[in-house]
Order: C-alpha cells, then sequence, then structure tokens
C-alpha cells in the first residue's frame, strides 16, 4: 500500500477526470496506470509492488501491462493486464432481460488469453526448472460498462451467472469497480486517538459493532473548560481533555 | 480476582468477528469439514469456532499477565501527569505495569485470537492444496488433514506436546486401530510472515517431534508407529501459510437519518484475491491466504473486544462507579476499556508503547486502529 496520501489522491483525481471524458483513449489510460502504477497493484490486490508492473508500448500486439516473477522468487503471481476504453460495451441485451457479453469483450477476453498464454511460455522457457502449481496466472480485463446495465446484470442473471460468462483465471474490472476501489484504498486522514474532523462529533456511535454505530459522549475538559467528546462515558474522578490540553499533556 | 472462563456460559457465534468475514470463516471450516479435516471433538463449524475462542481465551486466562490486565480494568492507570500521588498508589496501576498489560494485549491477546483464526482458515487453505496434489497423484489419496488439538506429540518421558499446527496423515484405512501412521506432512499457520530461515527450523522441529510418537484422536502411535515421509524418497511436505498482504477498505460513510448521524465504515467488497501457492523447496511451499493480516487483525481485535466484555461482566458485577449505573456489567467492562486505554496513552514512556496504546484505543473506539503511524515516518495523515 503506498501510504502517500498526496499521491494517492492525485492519482484518484486523475482517474476521476478521465473517467469523466467521454473521448478519453486508451493510450491515456496507459499513461495513467504507467505513472501510476500502484492503482493496479494495490486496487487489484495483485500481490507485486508496483515497480513490477511493466507497460508496454500503446498500438503493439502485446498486452498493456504485464507482470511476471523474477528469477529470485519464482514463485511470484504473474499475468498480464488488457485495457479498454471505458466507454467500450462489454454487454449487449438481445432480447429482453437476455444478457451476454459483447463482442469488444470477447476480443478482449481472446487477447488477454492470448497474452497470458505467449506470458507464461515466456516464463516457463527462462525458468524451466520451476514448478508452477495454483492460481498465480492473473489476466484483467479492465473495461467499460454503465452502471445500471452492471446493477441489471445483478438482478436479472445474478452476478454468479455472469461470472460464468467469463473463462476461469480472468478477472473482468469495470471503470465503475475500480473506481471504487480506489477511493476506498485512500486512508483517511485522521491519526489521533481522538475525533479531529469536526463533522465526526455529530456522529454516533453504539457500543456493540466497530462496523455500525458507536456513541460518543459529550464531557468538559479538565484543564480548560472546553467542551469535548470522547468514546466512553467518564467517571467523576478521572480527568476527559479537549484535543489540544490532551495532545499537551502527551509531551511530558 | 477471578478467572473468566469459567464464567462464560455462553460462547459467541461467527458474528462477532464482522458479518462479511465471519461468514468466510464459517464457510472455510465447512469447506474444511465437507472435505474430511479431522477437527479435534467438533463436527460443526460453530462448535469448531467456540472451541477456539475457549482454548484462546484459557490461555490468556492463565497466562501470568492475565489477573493484571483485570485489574487494569478496575483501577486503571494514573490519570495525569507526573508522579502518583502517594494516597493513590493503591488504587491505580504503576506505570510499569501499565505498559505490560498494553503490550500484553497487543501482544499476547490479540495474537492468541488472530492464531486461532489463522488455524482456521489454514485448514480449507490446506485443503485446496492437498487435494491438488491427490489430483496430480503426488500424494496418497488417503492423506488426511488433521487440525489443531487433534494431534498431540508424546513427549519422551511422559505427557504430550504441541507439535505443527496441521498434520498431514496418511492412515491405512484397511487396518482398524492404530497400527501405524505415515506422516506425510507439517503445516505451520502464522499470522504474519516470518523468514525462512525461521519456518525451515519450526519444520525441522516439528518432524523431529513427531518421530517421538503422536497422539491422534485419543489412539496414541508409539516412535515405532509413527513412519516418517512417504513414497520412496521418504518426502515430508512442509508447508506454511501465511495471510495474504491486502489492506483493508478505510472509506467511512456518512449516513443521515432524520433522528441521527451515524458514521458507517464502508462495507469491504469481496477480495479478488485467492490464495496463492509459492513453491520455496523440494517439498517446501508457502499458502497466502486470501485474507490479509488486516483481515486477521480486525477479528482479533473484535474478539478480544467481546473478551473484555467477558472479563468486565465480572469486574464489575461486584459494583461500578455511580456514572454507570445504568449500564450492564458487560458494557461497563467495554467503557472501561476504552476509558482506561484513554489514560494510558498518557502514561507511556517510550514511543512504542504509545504507538500500541493508540492502536488499541482507536481500535476499540472507532473501529479500526487509525493512525498507526510508523515509527520514524515523517508522513502527515493527520485531519
Amino acid at each position: 500500500m503506498i501510504e502517500n496520501w498526496k499521491l494517492w489522491s492525485r492519482a484518484r483525481d486523475e482517474f476521476v477526470a478521465l473517467l469523466e471524458d467521454p473521448k478519453s483513449r486508451e493510450s491515456q489510460w496507459q499513461e495513467l496506470f504507467t505513472r501510476s502504477p500502484f492503482i493496479l497493484t494495490d486496487c487489484l490486490m495483485l500481490g507485486i509492488k508496483p515497480w513490477q508492473l511493466i507497460p508496454c508500448k500503446p498500438g503493439r500486439a502485446e498486452a498493456d501491462f504485464y507482470f511476471f516473477p523474477e528469477a529470485k522468487n519464482p514463485s511470484s503471481p504473474y499475468g498480464v493486464i488488457e485495457i479498454k476504453r471505458p466507454g467500450t460495451h462489454i454487454l449487449k441485451e438481445p432480447r429482453k432481460d437476455v444478457i451476454c457479453l459483447a463482442s469488444d469483450t470477447y476480443t478482449a477476453i481472446a487477447q488477454a488469453q492470448k497474452y497470458a498464454l505467449d506470458l507464461k511460455a515466456e516464463i516457463v522457457r527462462k525458468l524451466s526448472h520451476q514448478i508452477f502449481i495454483g492460481n498465480a496466472l492473473h489476466m484483467f480485463v479492465i473495461s467499460g460498462l454503465a452502471l445500471e446495465i452492471v446493477q441489471k446484470v445483478i438482478t436479472v442473471l445474478h452476478r454468479t451467472q455472469f461470472d460464468r460468462h467469463i473463462p476461469p483465471g480472468l478477472r473482468l474490472v469495470t471503470y465503475d469497480e475500480l473506481s471504487d476501489l480506489l477511493t476506498s484504498r485512500i486512508p483517511p486522514r485522521l491519526y489521533l486517538a481522538v475525533p479531529r474532523d469536526p463533522r465526526m462529533k455529530s456522529f454516533r456511535r453504539d457500543f456493540r459493532s466497530p462496523f455500525g454505530i458507536r456513541q460518543l459522549f459529550m464531557s468538559m475538559c479538565s484543564i480548560c473548560g472546553r467542551d469535548t467528546e470522547v468514546p466512553f462515558k467518564p467517571i467523576e474522578s478521572r480527568p476527559v481533555f479537549c484535543q489540544d490540553c490532551y495532545t499537551n499533556l502527551k509531551k511530558f | 480476582m477471578s478467572l473468566i472462563v469459567s464464567k462464560i456460559a455462553e460462547l459467541p457465534g461467527f458474528e462477532i468477528i464482522g458479518i462479511q468475514f465471519g461468514r468466510d470463516v464459517e464457510f472455510a471450516l465447512k469447506t474444511a469439514l465437507s472435505g474430511g479435516v479431522i477437527f479435534n471433538n467438533a463436527g460443526k463449524p460453530l462448535s469448531i469456532f467456540r472451541e477456539a475462542i475457549a482454548a484462546s481465551t484459557r490461555d490468556i486466562e492463565y497466562h501470568p499477565k492475565g489477573i493484571l490486565f483485570q485489574e487494569f480494568l478496575s483501577k486503571g492507570p494514573y490519570e495525569d501527569q507526573g508522579e502518583i500521588p502517594t494516597e493513590l498508589v493503591s488504587s491505580r496501576l504503576s506505570d510499569t505495569d501499565t505498559a505490560s498489560v498494553i503490550t500484553f494485549i497487543y501482544s499476547f491477546m490479540v495474537n492468541s485470537f488472530k492464531h486461532s483464526i489463522s488455524e482456521m482458515l489454514a485448514a480449507s487453505a490446506c485443503l485446496r492444496f492437498v487435494k491438488g496434489l491427490q489430483k496430480v497423484g503426488e500424494l496418497d489419496e488417503n492423506a488426511q488433514i488433521y487440525v489443531g488439538e487433534a494431534v498431540n506429540t508424546l513427549k519422551v518421558g511422559r505427557g504430550l506436546s504441541r507439535g505443527a499446527d496441521l498434520y498431514i496423515l496418511i492412515k491405512d484405512l484397511k487396518i482398524p486401530g492404530p497400527q501405524s501412521i505415515t506422516l506425510a506432512g507439517v503445516v505451520e499457520v502464522a499470522a504474519y510472515s516470518r523468514p525462512l530461515c525461521r519456518l525451515r527450523k519450526q519444520f525441522s522441529g516439528d518432524i523431529l517431534k513427531a518421530t517421538r510418537g503422536l497422539r491422534i484422536c485419543g489412539y496414541e502411535y508409539s516412535a515405532e508407529q509413527v513412519n516418517v515421509g512417504y513414497g520412496r524418497k521418504h518426502r515430508v511436505l512442509r508447508i506454511a501459510i501465511q495471510p495474504g498482504n491486502s489492506k483493508l477498505t478505510r472509506r467511512f460513510c456518512p449516513k443521515t437519518s432524520p433522528s441521527d448521524t451515524t458514521l458507517h465504515v464502508h462495507s469491504d467488497k469481496s477480495s479478488f484475491n485467492n490464495d496463492i501457492i509459492e513453491r520455496i523447496g523440494d517439498d517446501e511451499w508457502i499458502i497466502r491466504l486470501k485474507w490479509s493480516k488486516e483481515n486477521l487483525a480486525a477479528a482479533a481485535f473484535e474478539m478480544s473486544f467481546w473478551y473484555m466484555e467477558k472479563v468486565g461482566e465480572v469486574v464489575f458485577s461486584r459494583g461500578m462507579p455511580k456514572e454507570w449505573s445504568d449500564m450492564t456489567p458487560a458494557q461497563a467492562g467495554r467503557n472501561a476499556t476504552k476509558m482506561m486505554l484513554y489514560h494510558a496513552i498518557l502514561r507511556c514512556h517510550t514511543r512504542r508503547e504509545e504507538q500500541r496504546a493508540i492502536a488499541l484505543y482507536n481500535h476499540y473506539s472507532f473501529g479500526f486502529e487509525l493512525g498507526k503511524k510508523p515509527l520514524g515516518s515523517s508522513l502527515n495523515n493527520e485531519l
């Protein structure tokens, strides 16, 4: 995970700007992912370092990105990533409630499979003494998909039925999903134990579940007398401090 | 101070580790059971889960610092700067004790739960791997996986000891009773990545222990009855199972209702990951689970919070502060945990202690280990 918040934010802004541009080209996307490879390595959870993702030149009969094990570590995941424009339709509805993959999608899948096989052959030739076992080969096709169609697919065919159309070992990632993942990878800018964001003070959280709601209790700072909130119910014998006093106290 | 284990009337279900992750664990256990993995005295996913929690709770309970932890909840650290006033010395924990409780919670308690969860998840991952080897003819079809306490090693004198976390054993099913058994593999489960040299040392130790004899589901196999290795080359598989490195989502979603605004943590999307199997030597493998260290840590923190609730029930059933009279003893336990950690942060003398206390406080108060800033990092991730 790239820990630099600014880097992630900039990547997200560029991603969103490009996504909003209806005329964005494949090469622009490739440039973006080359500049910020951590979008792919982290969001797709490839288990590799960003610099291990290798871009190919646009326009050549190669995958857009590929990653493969180094000689020192021949068992790390390897695979290819094929990128399509966000405008590319990957589903079509020939009849009412009948949804199947569009021809562009089949082409993209076939491309990804071919490039992946080429890569595998290359690796096996280079590292013939190694045995590959398990599901280390990853193929990704990133393509566009209107959100409403995704929802329709989920309701009509269910996701499992949709996934059945996709060959094993290949992941079809939509820009919507990638955008969601990218946003979720950006760590919140919280550090101190006491919430600093004024918006957070209005949130009420329950005792029970961390993923649910937890309650904050109003209290008065024992040093400066300002109102403050803490996630536990204070008792008289123990003081409660506001954010500034708490930080100052910690500097002893 | 009393022991907690005997006071736990009802052990929890999968929901305490979060709905999605709870389902994952349940599914992993179901898969393992249906694939013939043998657990000790448990035939249903829920009973295995509860057995694991009970075992961890017992370990925590009998740890020398288990009682100190109860004192941490009832007394707590001194809540201000400087020396502890003489009149409060007996009613407050010393800074040294506070630091050791923090270390105990952060290292031992959480890790104990983390290891239990890893073991449960590892069973299904190991099963998939073993099935794969059986499919390609690299392993006998009668090989079975035994988890945790189902297998103990015999000590040289008397008594039993714990060997590997999981064992792969081949039993001749045609002969009833304990005739002889073949050790086909040892599996070590870790909640964090370990260096290869340590893993290899551990594998050797596990195999050495097994040569002294095994006790499998009540049957004892003496050293002569245990054959180490299978096939012509006497292979013993050495498998390490470790969590993945993916990160949890940390997006907050505020939801406004007519009466209130609540802050929710964005539910994690299903991971794209699968278990990754790596071969590190002739018979050595590492399986990286699709669940990450963060997944395991989050679940372990939840389990430790549940344990604190139980400790609170015991500690505060004898009486609690008047301000908390509207709370149940369990709620008081959780509340006390947060309050004492809040004050503990002020009493930390080293950066490491402070980081741990902050991480614990944040997790129990807000649900995530937010802002655990790496030592020496210049990154400013404050608001």
